[in-house]
């Protein structure tokens, strides 16, 4: 018998990055940690410029958008023990 | 740069977005030579929209993005067009991802927020970015007639 994984394998794939971030994560980490961790390894930031531009970066699985940062891994995995995702920049005209 | 250069950078770029694309619903008709279009679907009504993506430069500088009729490749169509947030039809898009947005505005070129990024996979970049639009309904809005 194989000894069940506790942890939830993360990739997140940005076109605009050499690599894909990979980090392993207890299922109760929330998307927004890991947004929070893949923003900073690809050196990017969501910003607002004085006329309401705003430069936004959202996460998808597959060709679904997850609106919803607050929900867990594993909740986002469907149990599974990977998640793949992918972020893409949005750009929101003021 | 050199034209053969882009064009072998390309290639190898396309590949990817061939395989990613698949997942995406997209049909990638290229390389050829610099010129590359995506048929992808918008999620909100399922209208599909051509884009034509000419990278004489690439990866290093901004390439033409813009919808073309299906059969003419005529960018000048105005159906081929969607009225999405940032499209001009029939004449360019706005934004901070393809030639014609940053031959208007110059100033995104310099700044951090904004600037070409010619790291990892542009073609992709951009295309994921163009899909996301158009499967946004509050900036979609059909199919421009």
């Amino acid at each position: 018998m194989s000894k069940q994984a506790s942890g939830i394998d993360v990739g997140v794939t940005y076109a605009g990055a050499e690599k894909p971030f990979k980090m392993e994560y207890d299922p109760d980490t929330t998307l927004q940690t890991v947004k929070s961790a893949v923003m900073e390894a690809f050196g990017l930031a969501e910003s607002t410029d004085a006329q309401g531009n705003q430069t936004v970066y959202r996460l998808y699985r597959g060709g679904d958008r997850l609106d919803d940062l607050g929900q867990t891994l594993d909740q986002a995995s469907k149990n599974e023990h990977h998640l793949q995702l992918r972020l893409v920049r949005e750009v929101i005209a003021g | 740069m050199d034209r053969l250069q882009a064009e072998l950078n390309l290639a190898a770029d396309v590949a990817e977005v061939q395989r990613h694309g698949t997942d995406l619903g997209w049909t990638v008709d290229g390389p050829a030579e610099i010129d590359v279009y995506i048929t992808m679907t918008s999620h909100v009504d399922s209208e599909a929209y051509v884009i034509w993506f000419h990278c004489p430069g690439y990866p290093d500088d901004p390439f033409s993005v813009k919808p073309v009729d299906p059969e003419s490749k005529d960018p000048s169509v105005a159906r081929a067009w969607s009225r999405c947030d940032g499209f001009r039809p029939p004449n360019d898009l706005c934004m901070p991802l393809c030639a014609e947005g940053y031959a208007l505005h110059p100033e995104w070129r310099t700044d951090a927020r904004w600037r070409w990024e010619s790291k990892g996979n542009p073609l992709l970049r951009v295309a994921e970015e163009l899909q996301a639009r158009l499967d946004d309904p509050t900036k979609y809005h059909g199919r421009n007639e």
